[in-house]
C-alpha cells in the first residue's frame, strides 16, 4: 500500500501548489470552517474541528444551473451547460462526511434517473479523509456504525499524528493523487494508529439508536411529535448543513428573452417545501414536518436504501438555535416504541 | 428644450420610472403632448401611487439591469389617496439612504414631485435624472449575473 | 439555583394552579453547556423545569404566533418590546398573555465562547460574574462581560417594560445605545463598505433563521418564498442574497426591537446589524422614533408627519 508522510507545513505547502486539480480544504471564512477551493491567503483548518457546514456542497452545489434557454422566433433555444469535469481533491474530509456522500450515491445514482450534474462531479473527486483525534461532544458517530476512524468511502486516509500527517491511499483515485502530492515514502502504518482510535472511539459520545428503524414503522401517529417539535423555528439550518440532507427544488429563473433553470437546495422545515400548486399543504404545521424529517432519516431511507441517513456529525445540534437535539430524540422515540 | 445629447461611450442608461397615475403619469403625459423633449432613456411603469412602490421593487429592477430608478409622485398634500405619499416618502428616503450606507451609487434612485400640470418640471427632471445616471456609468455592482447561452455571449433582457 | 429562578418557578405553578393560563413558555436546560432551550409547560408539576441564567437567550415572543388560548410568557426586556410591537400591530391582544418580567444583564454569547476554546463547549459552570469553561483538556475562566451577546453590550433596555409581574428587581447598568461599529462603518470608503457588506452576506445560505426567530416576521406568506410576483430568486446567487436581506431589513424598518437573535441564529455568523442598526439609527434620527414599549403609538414606516424629510425630491 502507498504510504506517504509530510510534517505538517510541508503538507500545506504541497496542496496549495499541486498541478493538475482544484485543492478543496476546510477554509476559515470569519469564525467559521467550510469546505471551499483554496486560494491564495486563505487560512486553512486542519486542525480545527469538523467544518460548519458539510461537504457535500462540492458535489452538490447548493445552487447550480442546469441549462439555459434563449428566445428564437417563435421557439426557445435550449443550451446545456458542460457538466463540471474539473479534477477536484478534497482534503480534510472527516469520516462522517465520507460516508454521507456514499449516502448521497444512493440518491444521484439511480438506476432510472442518474443525475449527471452529481455523478460527473464524484467520478472526477478525490477525497482524502483525516481520521479524527479529537471527536466533538456531539459527535455521535459510533452509534450509527461509523467511527472517526472509519475509512468508507476514503481514497486517501490521513493520519493526524501532531505534528506530521502519514497517509494511505486506499483506491487508484487515491494513488494518483498521493502521487500528485508527493511526500516522504513510509512502509508501515504508524504504530501510534491503534492507540488514538481507540482513544477517538472512546471518547464519542453513545447514543443508544437500538431498534428505532423498526419500531418509527408504526409511530406515525405518535402524540410525542407534538412536544419534540414545539419549539422548532421551521428553519432550514439543520437541512443545509446536513451532510446527508439531498432535497432541492428546480425553478426557472425567467425573463422576457432568456433564462435559465436552476436546482437549489430545499428543506422539509420550510412550510411551502411540501405545498401543492392547487393550495393544498399536507405538512401545515411543525410537528409533521419534524415527523417527516426523523422518519426520512431513520425509517424511509433504510427502507429505499438500507442505511440512516444520519452520519452522528452532530452539526444539526450544535447549530440548531432552538437547541432540537436529533439524539435526545432518537432515544425518546426508541424507548417510547414497540419493536 | 437642450438636445438629448447620445454617450459618446455608445452606452444608454436604462432608467425605470415608476410613476404614479394621478398626478406623474399624467404630468409625463402632458410633457408629451406639449412636445417637451427628454432623453428616452426612461421606461415607465405607472402605478396607482408612490406608496405602492415598495423597496423590494425598487431593488428587483436594479437588480435586473437598470442603472437607475426614479420614483415620482403627487406634491405631498395632494396624493390622490390622501396619504400614499406621505408613506412612500419616509420609505423612500430610508431605502436611500441605505443603499448609500452599503456602498451602493445611491444617485442611482431618484424621486421627484411631479403634479399632473407639471410638464415641464417632468421633462426637466427626467433630463437631470439622465445625466446623473450617464455620470455613474452603468450599473455593475448590484446586478444578477445570468449565465451566458454560448460562452462570452451576453444574455438581453 | 438563584432566588429569582425560584421566584420564577413560584409563579409560574400558581400561574397554572389557578387556571390563570394554560400554558406558560419560559426557558429550561438545553442538552449542551451554556444553552438553554424553550420549553412550553402546561402542568404545574413541571414547573421545576424552568430556569432563568445568563444563557436565556431566545426571544420567546416568536412563539406566540399558533397559540390560541392564555398564555404565560418570560420576558427580557427586549422580549417586551417585541410583545408590545406584536400588540401595536395587533397581531396580539394585550389581554392573551401574562408577561412575568426578568431584568437582564446580558446574555452569554455561546459562539463567542466556542471560538475562544476553538471548540465546541464540554463543560461549564457559572459563577455569578464570570464562568469557568474547558474543552479538550483545556479549562478557562472567563468574565461574562466580556462574552456577551454583541446587542446586549447596546442594550438600554434591561428590565422589561411592560409585563404583568416582575420576578426581581434586579437589573444591572445599561450599555451604550449608540453603536460604535456603526460609526466605525460609516468611516470607510462606499467601495470598503460594499466589500464589507457582500463579503458578509456571501456566507448566507438563505436557511431562514433570522427570518424565523424574530418575533416581528409572522407574514404567513413571505415576500422571499412567494412566486407570484416572484420579488427575488431563491439560491445563494450573490445579488439575490443581497435582495433578500435589503428588503427584509427593511420590513423590520422602525419595528425592530434590537434583540439580536437574527445574529445569535445565524449559523454562517453574517453580520446583519450594518444594515439593521442603521436603519433604526435613522428611523431615530429623521423621525425620533426610539425602540418604546408604548402600545399606542405606530411604528415608523405606518405613520408620517407633513413636514418629513425630504431633501431627495425633486
Amino acid at each position: 500500500m502507498k504510504r506517504k508522510k509530510w510534517t505538517k507545513p510541508e503538507f500545506e505547502k504541497s496542496i496549495r501548489n499541486l498541478a493538475g486539480y482544484e485543492v478543496l480544504a476546510p477554509v476559515q471564512v470569519d469564525k467559521v470552517a467550510l469546505f471551499a477551493p483554496v486560494r491564495e491567503g486563505d487560512t486553512l483548518a486542519f486542525d480545527k474541528p469538523n467544518t460548519k457546514a458539510s461537504v457535500k456542497s462540492v458535489l452538490f452545489p447548493q445552487t447550480e444551473t442546469l441549462f439555459c434557454y434563449k428566445r428564437c422566433g417563435k421557439n426557445m433555444a435550449i443550451e446545456s451547460i458542460p457538466l463540471d469535469e474539473k479534477r477536484k481533491a478534497v482534503f480534510g474530509v472527516r469520516p462522517c462526511d465520507a460516508a454521507s456522500l456514499q449516502g448521497l450515491d444512493s440518491v444521484f445514482s439511480s438506476k432510472d434517473y442518474p443525475d449527471p450534474y452529481y455523478m460527473k462531479r464524484r467520478e472526477n473527486t478525490t477525497l482524502a479523509v483525516f481520521a479524527c483525534n479529537e471527536p466533538e461532544p456531539t459527535c455521535f458517530c459510533t452509534s450509527l456504525g461509523l467511527g472517526p476512524w472509519s475509512r468508507e468511502g476514503a481514497d486517501i486516509f490521513v493520519y493526524d499524528l501532531g505534528d506530521h500527517y502519514l497517509a494511505e491511499a486506499l483506491t487508484n483515485k487515491g494513488e494518483a493523487l498521493l502521487d500528485a502530492v508527493g511526500g516522504e515514502n513510509v512502509a508501515d502504518a504508524p504504530s501510534a494508529a491503534n492507540t488514538l482510535k481507540e482513544a477517538a472511539e472512546e471518547a464519542v459520545r453513545k447514543v443508544n439508536i437500538g431498534d428505532l428503524p423498526a419500531k418509527l414503522k408504526k409511530m406515525f401517529n405518535d402524540p410525542e411529535w407534538d412536544s419534540i417539535s414545539e419549539k422548532c423555528l421551521g428553519c432550514g439550518i439543520c437541512s443545509y448543513i446536513c451532510p446527508t440532507c439531498h432535497c432541492f427544488d428546480i425553478q426557472d429563473e425567467a425573463g422576457q428573452e432568456c433564462g435559465k433553470r436552476v436546482r437549489n437546495w430545499d428543506s422539509c422545515m420550510f412550510p411551502v417545501f411540501s405545498m401543492h400548486a392547487s393550495g393544498h399543504n399536507p405538512r401545515t404545521v411543525t410537528n409533521q414536518r419534524i415527523r417527516q424529517r426523523v422518519m426520512h432519516k431513520f425509517n424511509y431511507f433504510v427502507e429505499n436504501f438500507g442505511r440512516i441517513a444520519c452520519v452522528g456529525c452532530g452539526r444539526c445540534i450544535q447549530s440548531c438555535p432552538a437547541n432540537m437535539d436529533i439524539r435526545e430524540i432518537i432515544e425518546l422515540l426508541e424507548a417510547k416504541g414497540n419493536g | 428644450m437642450s438636445e438629448v445629447k447620445a454617450g459618446t461611450t455608445g452606452w444608454e442608461p436604462k432608467i425605470v420610472g415608476f410613476l404614479c397615475t394621478w398626478c406623474s403619469y399624467a404630468g409625463a403625459d402632458l410633457a408629451g403632448v406639449s412636445r417637451f423633449q427628454y432623453p428616452p432613456n426612461i421606461r415607465i411603469i405607472r402605478v396607482p401611487c408612490s406608496g405602492r412602490v415598495s423597496p423590494a421593487m425598487i431593488l428587483k429592477a436594479l437588480q435586473h439591469g437598470a442603472d437607475g430608478v426614479l420614483v415620482s409622485g403627487c406634491h405631498p398634500g395632494d396624493c390622490h389617496y390622501t396619504s400614499g405619499n406621505f408613506y412612500a416618502r419616509r420609505k423612500l428616503v430610508l431605502l436611500k439612504r441605505l443603499l448609500e450606507h452599503v456602498g451602493l451609487e445611491a444617485d442611482r434612485i431618484q424621486f421627484s414631485w411631479v403634479s399632473a400640470a407639471e410638464g415641464e418640471k417632468f421633462a426637466q427632471v427626467i433630463r437631470t435624472v439622465n445625466e446623473k445616471i450617464q455620470k455613474l456609468g452603468p450599473a455593475t455592482k448590484f446586478v444578477k449575473k445570468h449565465a451566458s447561452v454560448a460562452a462570452g455571449e451576453p444574455t438581453s433582457r | 439555583m438563584s432566588a429569582s429562578e425560584q421566584k420564577l418557578r413560584e409563579t409560574a405553578r400558581r400561574l397554572l394552579q389557578e387556571s390563570k393560563v394554560e400554558l406558560v413558555i419560559g426557558y429550561e436546560n438545553g442538552t449542551l453547556p451554556l444553552a438553554t432551550r424553550p420549553c412550553f409547560i402546561r402542568r404545574a408539576e413541571d414547573c421545576d423545569r424552568l430556569v432563568w441564567n445568563s444563557s436565556c437567550k431566545a426571544n420567546l415572543a416568536g412563539y406566540l404566533r399558533n397559540v390560541k388560548s392564555k398564555v404565560a410568557l418570560v420576558v427580557k426586556g427586549c422580549d417586551s418590546l417585541a410583545i408590545a410591537n406584536l400588540i401595536r400591530e395587533r397581531q396580539l391582544k394585550r389581554e392573551q398573555v401574562y408577561l412575568i418580567g426578568v431584568p437582564c444583564d446580558g446574555i452569554i454569547d455561546r459562539r463567542s465562547v466556542i471560538t475562544e476554546l476553538g471548540r465546541e463547549i464540554e463543560s461549564a459552570s457559572d459563577s455569578g460574574e464570570s464562568m469557568t469553561v474547558s474543552a479538550r483538556g483545556k479549562t478557562k475562566t472567563l468574565k461574562k462581560r466580556d462574552f456577551l451577546v454583541e446587542y446586549c453590550n447596546n442594550c438600554t433596555h434591561h428590565a422589561p417594560e411592560i409585563f404583568d409581574e416582575m420576578i426581581s428587581d434586579e437589573a444591572g447598568p445599561q450599555g451604550e445605545a449608540e453603536w460604535k461599529r456603526l460609526k466605525e462603518f460609516e468611516q470607510m470608503s462606499p467601495d470598503e463598505r460594499w466589500e464589507y457588506f457582500t463579503r458578509q452576506v456571501s456566507k448566507c445560505i438563505r436557511c431562514y433563521a433570522c427570518r424565523n426567530v424574530c418575533p416581528l416576521c409572522y407574514c404567513k406568506a413571505c415576500f422571499a418564498e412567494n412566486s407570484k410576483p416572484r420579488d427575488v430568486d431563491a439560491g445563494v446567487e450573490e445579488s439575490d442574497i443581497q435582495l433578500f436581506h435589503l428588503t427584509r431589513a427593511f420590513h423590520s424598518a422602525g419595528r425592530c426591537v434590537g434583540c439580536g437573535e437574527c445574529l445569535r441564529v445565524c449559523p454562517m455568523g453574517v453580520d446583519l446589524s450594518v444594515i439593521n442598526r442603521k436603519l433604526a439609527a435613522d428611523c431615530a434620527k429623521l423621525y425620533g422614533d426610539e425602540v418604546t414599549a408604548d402600545v399606542e403609538k405606530k411604528n415608523t414606516l405606518d405613520s408620517f408627519k407633513e413636514d418629513d424629510w425630504q431633501e431627495f425630491f425633486y
